[in-house]
């Protein structure tokens, strides 16, 4: 999810106007790539396939799913009245005494919920005043003629909280054995915020069931309180919805459409899905609809009238990143896929995933800024399809594993896109760059590998979890040869439809990068390690016909990735050696047939981990002055006094 | 009688301009001389944070910008005192310009004024016009805060999502700084009143009759001065892009950036002369005066518009 994406690609529009230093930025890029999709399939054309794109893809399901939700809902106002029941298949080593269920929308019910205590500080949802809840009004289990009740009848320890509740069993369910259980609930929807709820006509439906919490396999559920910062788990399952909506309402959801019929003024909708772990839905009668189909997958963008554009738009970065992201973290499975912009007021519903549906927005305009924030929300939230809709991690614990891995491979898709100019048209601002400024903000206050509910500020966490998360892939790619994209393919593809840990990345990036580059993402995931490369001080003094030369190279920081050093001669000669990193400085003394003119560390700029990079270069005779930036302060300046004294 | 015939026996706006040549030049000079004092603060701080790398101030927008991002976070307080020292600049400036641009309306009042007298005469006037400045800018802020706040709350009403909501979004926004734009045009004719010598409220009043007797007249000059100080302030940061090239290119883009600069001034000085024109147009008797003694031309001023007003009907 992210609504932080779209708001720090506007912020840094506005920054770099102010500081017309980028204006050279602004010069001399590749144009953007007038059809992006031959542009794409040239790129992927040239590639050459890579080792980790071999590893076997899970192709079929398993053959009885984990939970297997029939339910019926039927819309009124803001009110969901649902019922049916969920088969849950105890598939852990253990026989279950107890379930878990997650209430989610009882977070809105007051300002003492576990979510509603903290702010958002940096974070989507700006207020904590909405009104939602859900009330389970049965729950039973048929074959042993049992109603179950939730004991305690709220989230353990928190008394005034009822988003997480325990139901203790009338007997065990043995493993491999099924449970059906029938319940009848009501949910109302808050007016939209954190993702879900209800304004106007408009309905954006999302955690609006009792949900199982995710069964592990040694039997007890990983279960947890709606969080402000957190996202959710749950298990691989099928869902057979009936949504039954006034005639006049458009509905998006989860999954296809296999039934739709009309009756005394209403309509229902059935959808099914297999293979996927939540269910949302959208109704609204004013939905402008798009369709197009690419490569078997119905593709259909639902969007306010007047944004034609971005609906267009938005169909076509969705094929462009089926493809992409198809092609090296495994095809996507679905038939359909479902791209959702709320309108004007409903903006807190936008820029979330769910399995094959996920929400944009942005103004009518947004597709055609310069800014590529829109192309880059839509290939951020469908390569949530990959890392958390088919690698379902626990997004409560590991929030980096989904949303790290996706900005990581987002940035990716859209440096594939617009070549040469990923962030901005006609500028060369990279997405690394961006990656880099905004996982600094957090200055290793978290570890990046911490549960959601473990960040201080929704700042923080945006920053740690999102954006130091790719910094860090980055850079193991750039000291390793790639090993973190590689290793993301094979993580990808081994654990499709299952619930990876970060030690299985790390596993995958030792694999593909050894173990050296598996223990320095280790540290800088879990251990805030980091990193500072420093050129202290160079020398150069002439000794009979050469030159003996020294430079002092220091590592600040708890990471130690191999660098490359750059010698640059007075007469234009560069030498380079590699650095391991490992001791804490290095004196590189050598005997050169030109005097030393200055040294740099990491010239090509392949550690974006790296803190500094003002202190990366020293040269023996410096520059004091900066002629450029003192014009464009002048001209700066100068039409600030045109407008204030004209 | 005919207004067309006294108009006639004027010397044209151009021809106006060239006799102002120099106070054009002293006015460019003079906010040239103000914006050096952040520029100055802001080469030394890039100096300073690049100086050891060998593209210098280029390594900025090297490996997509790391370091310019960079940059604007670790220069907040460098930039925070730019900001200072570019508001103070300008206020120490502020007399010196008010006047450059008062120099510029004597000059092209009448051929062969020279630059020291026009400059002086107008540094007599600098209070008043400093005074006219200060009010102008500050009615300009005030309207221009009303004009955003009505801004809001219309757009809140009336703009939708949607491309016609833009177009609504735009007209508005017109709207909002409208009232705003038309004071400064205001500003620019008093300008000229207090430079020939009226005290700052008659030459308020004086350049509100103007406006009303030749509306069609001054706002399409003002629309084109304006027109042109925006195209050349779009032409300007377009010059920035040379500067952040190579080294010639960059001494290219610095010298047209300044060129521009020089075109905003001749923007705002054609206006001038083209009101003067106007204003000797209206006041016959006093045609062609050469530089008249501040006190006498307040009175005469005062009197023959009115005088003629009453003539025309
Ligand atoms: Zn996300």
């Amino acid at each position: 999810m992210t609504g932080k994406l779209r708001s720090e690609l506007a912020r840094g529009g506005l920054g770099l106007a102010l500081l017309a230093a980028s204006a050279r930025l602004l010069g001399g890029e590749p144009s953007p790539a007038a059809e992006p999709e031959a542009a794409a399939w040239r790129a992927s054309a040239g590639a050459t396939r890579l080792g980790a794109r071999d590893e076997p893809l899970p192709s079929k399901l398993p053959e009885v799913p984990v939970v297997d939700y029939r339910l019926e809902v039927r819309l009124e106002g803001a009110l969901l009245r649902g019922s049916g029941s969920v088969v849950l298949r105890n598939v852990s080593s253990a026989p279950l005494d107890e379930l878990w269920l997650h209430l989610y929308l009882n977070a809105f019910e007051g300002p003492e919920t576990v979510y509603g205590r903290v702010p958002p500080l940096g974070f989507r949802g700006a207020k904590a005043d909405e009104t939602g809840s859900i009330e389970l009004e049965s729950l039973r289990v048929e074959a042993w003629d049992a109603e179950l009740a939730a004991d305690p009848p709220h989230t353990p320890g928190e008394p005034l909280d009822r988003t997480d509740l325990r139901f203790p069993l009338p007997r065990s369910l043995p493993p491999g054995e099924s449970l059906r259980l029938d319940m009848r609930f009501t949910s109302r929807l808050p007016p939209v915020t954190m993702r879900t709820g209800q304004v106007g006509d408009f309905v954006f439906a999302g955690q609006w069931f009792p949900k199982l919490a995710k069964l592990e396999p040694d039997g007890r559920f990983a279960h947890f309180p709606f969080e402000r910062y957190s996202e959710f788990y749950a298990d691989f399952g099928r869902y057979d919805v009936s949504i039954d909506v006034p005639e006049h309402l458009v509905v998006g959801a989860t999954g296809a459409r296999v039934e739709s019929r009309s009756e005394g003024g209403r309509r229902i909708d059935r959808y099914v899905q297999e293979g996927v772990h939540d269910f949302a839905f959208t109704a609204w009668p004013h939905y402008v609809e798009q369709r197009r189909d690419h490569r078997g997958v119905s593709l259909r963008s639902l969007h306010p009238p007047g944004h034609e554009a971005n609906g267009a738009r938005a169909l076509e970065v969705a094929a462009f990143g089926l493809d992409h992201y198809g092609e090296r973290h495994g095809a996507y499975p679905y038939d359909t896929l479902t791209i959702v912009h709320p309108p004007e007021g409903a903006e807190e519903a936008g820029g979330m995933e769910y399995p094959t549906l996920i929400t944009t927005g942005g103004p009518f305009w947004a597709s055609r800024s310069p800014a590529r924030a829109f192309d880059g929300l839509v290939l951020h939230e469908l390569a949530h399809q990959w890392f958390y809709g088919l690698v379902a991690s626990d997004e409560h614990a590991w929030p980096f594993l989904d949303e790290g891995l996706t900005t990581f491979v987002t940035g990716q898709a859209l440096e594939a896109l617009h070549p040469g100019a990923p962030v901005l048209r006609g500028t060369g601002l990279g997405v690394g760059a961006w990656d880099r400024a905004s996982g600094k903000r957090a200055r290793h206050r978290h570890a990046v590998a911490s549960p959601a509910g473990s960040f201080a500020t929704g700042a923080d966490y945006a920053s740690s979890v999102y954006s130091r998360a790719s910094t860090l892939l980055r850079s193991i790619d750039g000291a390793y040869g790639g090993a973190a994209t590689r290793a993301v393919e094979r993580y990808a593809r081994r654990h499709r439809y299952r619930h990876p840990t970060p030690s299985d990345l790390l596993e995958a990036v030792r694999e593909e990068g050894g173990d050296e580059a598996s223990e320095q993402l280790r540290l800088g995931l879990h251990e805030r390690g980091h990193l500072d490369y420093e050129v202290v001080a160079v020398a150069s003094r002439p000794i009979d016909d050469a030159h003996e030369v020294e430079v002092l190279l220091r590592r600040a920081g708890t990471l130690s990735l191999p660098v490359e050093v750059e010698l640059r001669l007075a007469d234009g000669q560069r030498l380079r050696e590699t650095w391991d990193g490992r001791e804490p400085f290095l004196r590189l003394r050598r005997r050169t047939s030109a005097p030393l003119a200055g040294a740099v560390v990491d010239p090509d700029r392949r550690l974006p981990v790296d803190d500094d990079r003002t202190n990366d270069a020293r040269s023996l005779a410096p520059s004091g002055f900066g002629a450029r930036s003192f014009v464009t302060g002048l001209v700066a300046s100068r039409w600030l006094s045109e407008l204030c004294a004209p | 009688m005919s207004f067309a015939a006294g108009h006639a026996q004027e010397p044209s706006a151009l021809r106006r301009l060239s006799w102002a040549w120099p106070s054009v030049l002293a006015w460019w000079f003079v906010r040239g001389l103000a914006a050096l004092v952040p520029a100055l603060v802001l080469g030394r701080a890039a100096g300073r944070a690049l100086g050891h790398h060998e593209q210098g101030e280029l390594a900025l927008l090297a490996g997509g910008g790391e370091l310019l991002l960079e940059a604007l976070g670790v220069m907040r307080i460098e930039l925070e005192a730019l900001g200072l020292a570019g508001a103070g600049a300008l206020l120490l400036a502020s007399p010196v310009l008010a006047a450059a641009a008062g120099a510029v309306v004597l000059q092209a009042r009448a051929p062969g004024v020279g630059l020291g007298s026009a400059l002086g005469a107008a540094l007599a006037r600098a209070g008043s016009l400093l005074l006219l400045w200060g009010a102008a800018l500050s009615a300009q802020a005030l309207l221009l805060l009303l004009g955003v706040t009505a801004f809001g709350g219309a757009s809140k009403a009336l703009v939708s999502d949607t491309p016609r909501g833009g177009l609504v979004f735009l007209a508005l926004a017109v709207l909002a700084v409208l009232p705003a734009w038309v004071l400064g045009v205001v500003h620019q004719l008093a300008r000229v009143e207090v430079a020939l010598g009226a005290g700052v409220f008659e030459a308020a009043q004086r350049s509100m009759d103007r406006l009303g007797r030749s509306r069609a007249r001054i706002f399409a000059w003002a629309l084109a001065s304006s027109g042109a100080t925006f195209a050349f302030a779009i032409a300007g940061a377009a010059a920035l892009e040379l500067v952040w090239r190579s080294s010639w290119q960059s001494a290219l883009g610095a010298l047209l950036a300044e060129l521009c600069a020089l075109g905003a001034v001749l923007a705002r000085s054609l206006f001038i002369a083209l009101t003067l024109g106007l204003r000797d147009a209206e006041g016959s008797s006093e045609a062609g005066a050469e530089l008249a003694p501040p006190d006498g031309a307040e009175a005469s001023d005062l009197s023959t518009p009115l005088h003629r007003d009453g003539g025309l009907e």
